[in-house]
C-alpha cells in the first residue's frame, strides 16, 4: 500500500468499511509509518469535533408560521376545488356540457322522427303480409283436392301436401316444352 | 383545529413521541390515513435535525428555517407521494436537500451578501441549561465559529455529504439515496472532505 492508497482509505477504515484483507494491509501500513498514524488520529478527532459542534434549533415562531401557511394552503385548496365544481356540470366543463346537450337533443329528435314516420308503416306492412299468408294457407288445408298451384301467393307451405295432389302442368312451362 | 394542536405542542409532549414511539414510517402511514397528530409528531421529530442540516448548507438560519417550512408544507400537501419503499428520513432529507440546493443555486446567481452571513456569533441560540462560565462560552463560541467556517469553506458537493455523515450521522447508503450519487462517490467525497477539514481545524485538535 502506498501513501495515496492509504489516504483514500482513511474514512473507510474509521467507519469500518474495509474488508478483512484491506484492513490488515491498512494497519500494516499504519504501524510502519508514524505520520500516517497521526493523520488517522487527527481525522478521528476532527470527526468528533464536528459532531460536537453546536446545533441550530428552530425558532419559537416555526410552528405558528407553519400553521398559518398550512391554513392558507388549505383555504387555497378549498377555493380551487369550489371553482372547479362551480365550472363543471356533471363532471363536464361548460363547453363540453353544452356540446353534450346539443348532441343529446339531436339524437332524441332524430329518433323521435324515425319512430313517428317510418316506424308504424313498417309495422303495418309486416302485419298485413303475415295476415295474407295466413289467409292464403288456410284454404289449402280445408280443400286439399283443389288446385293448389292456383293460389296467389307462392310463399305458402307445400311441404305437408302429398306430391301427387299437386298439379303444376298448366302453371309451369318448362323450357323443353317451348322447343 | 390544527392551530390549537400545534400551539399545544410546546407545552405538552405528544403521546406519539413519548409513549408509543411510533416509527417514522408508521407515523407517515397514519398521516396518509388522515391523522394530523402523526404529522405534528413528524414535524417535531425532524424540524431541528433538518434546520441544522440545511443551515450548514445555506449558511443562513432564517433561510434554513424558511426552507424547512417549505419542506414541512410539502410533506403536508404531498403526503401521498411517499411510498413505503424507502426510509422516511431519506425522503424528507431529500426534499429538504433539494430545496437547499435550489436556494444555493439562486444565491450563486444573485451573489448578494446577506447580513446573516456576517458572523455565526451574531445569531441567537438556546444556551445550555447548566450555564457554563463566560470563558467557556467564549471558547465554545470560538470553536463553533471555526468549525462553521471550515464547513463553509468546503465545496457544495463535499459539504452536503459531510454534514449528512458527520453531523446528521446518516449511513453511507442513506446519503447515497439522498444526494443521488453512487456509494463509492459518497465515500470518496466524505474522505476528501474530512482530510480538508482536518487541515483547516488542525489548531483545534
Amino acid at each position: 500500500m502506498n501513501r495515496y492508497e492509504f489516504e483514500d482509505k482513511i474514512s473507510d477504515y474509521i467507519d469500518n468499511q474495509l474488508s478483512v484483507s484491506e484492513r490488515k494491509a491498512f494497519e500494516d501500513f499504519l504501524n510502519s509509518d508514524n505520520e500516517a498514524k497521526e493523520l488517522v488520529e487527527s481525522v478521528r478527532k476532527t470527526i468528533k469535533l464536528l459532531s460536537s459542534a453546536e446545533t441550530v434549533k428552530s425558532s419559537n415562531e416555526f410552528l405558528p408560521n407553519l400553521t398559518s401557511r398550512i391554513n392558507s394552503e388549505k383555504k387555497n385548496i378549498s377555493k380551487r376545488s369550489k371553482q372547479k365544481t362551480s365550472n363543471h356540470f356533471f363532471g363536464f366543463t361548460r363547453t363540453n356540457a353544452s356540446l353534450m346537450v346539443v348532441l343529446l337533443v339531436c339524437f332524441v329528435s332524430v329518433s323521435l322522427n324515425l319512430l313517428s314516420t317510418e316506424g308504424p308503416t313498417i309495422q303495418s306492412n309486416i302485419v298485413s303480409n303475415t295476415s295474407n299468408q295466413i289467409k292464403d294457407t288456410t284454404p289449402q288445408f280445408s280443400n286439399s283436392n283443389t288446385n293448389l298451384a292456383s293460389t296467389t301467393s307462392d310463399t305458402s307451405d307445400t311441404t305437408s301436401i302429398p306430391r301427387s295432389n299437386i298439379k303444376l302442368d298448366k302453371k309451369i312451362k318448362l323450357v323443353k316444352n317451348q322447343r | 383545529m390544527m392551530n390549537q394542536q400545534l400551539q399545544n405542542l410546546s407545552t405538552q409532549q405528544l403521546d406519539m413521541n413519548s409513549k408509543f414511539q411510533y416509527t417514522d414510517e408508521e407515523l407517515i402511514s397514519r398521516f396518509q390515513n388522515g391523522d394530523e397528530q402523526a404529522y405534528i409528531a413528524l414535524v417535531n421529530r425532524y424540524k431541528d435535525k433538518l434546520i441544522n442540516f440545511v443551515y450548514r448548507l445555506v449558511n443562513d438560519r432564517d433561510q434554513a428555517e424558511d426552507i424547512i417550512q417549505d419542506t414541512m408544507l410539502k410533506l403536508y400537501t404531498h403526503k401521498h407521494y411517499y411510498r413505503n419503499i424507502a426510509k422516511f428520513s431519506t425522503w424528507i432529507y431529500t426534499i429538504a436537500g433539494n430545496f437547499a440546493k435550489t436556494e444555493l443555486r439562486k444565491k450563486k446567481t444573485r451573489k448578494v451578501t446577506n447580513n446573516s452571513q456576517l458572523g455565526y456569533e451574531d445569531r441567537d441560540y438556546d444556551p445550555p441549561s447548566n450555564e457554563p462560565s463566560p470563558q467557556k462560552l467564549v471558547e465554545d463560541d470560538f470553536i463553533n465559529t471555526k468549525i462553521h467556517d471550515a464547513i463553509d469553506n468546503l465545496p457544495d458537493h463535499f459539504r452536503i455529504v459531510t454534514v449528512l455523515r458527520d453531523i446528521e450521522k446518516l449511513s453511507y447508503e442513506e446519503i447515497s439515496s439522498i444526494v443521488e450519487i453512487p456509494l463509492g462517490t459518497v465515500k470518496s467525497r466524505i474522505n476528501r472532505a474530512r482530510l480538508q477539514l482536518q487541515k483547516d481545524l488542525k489548531e483545534l485538535i
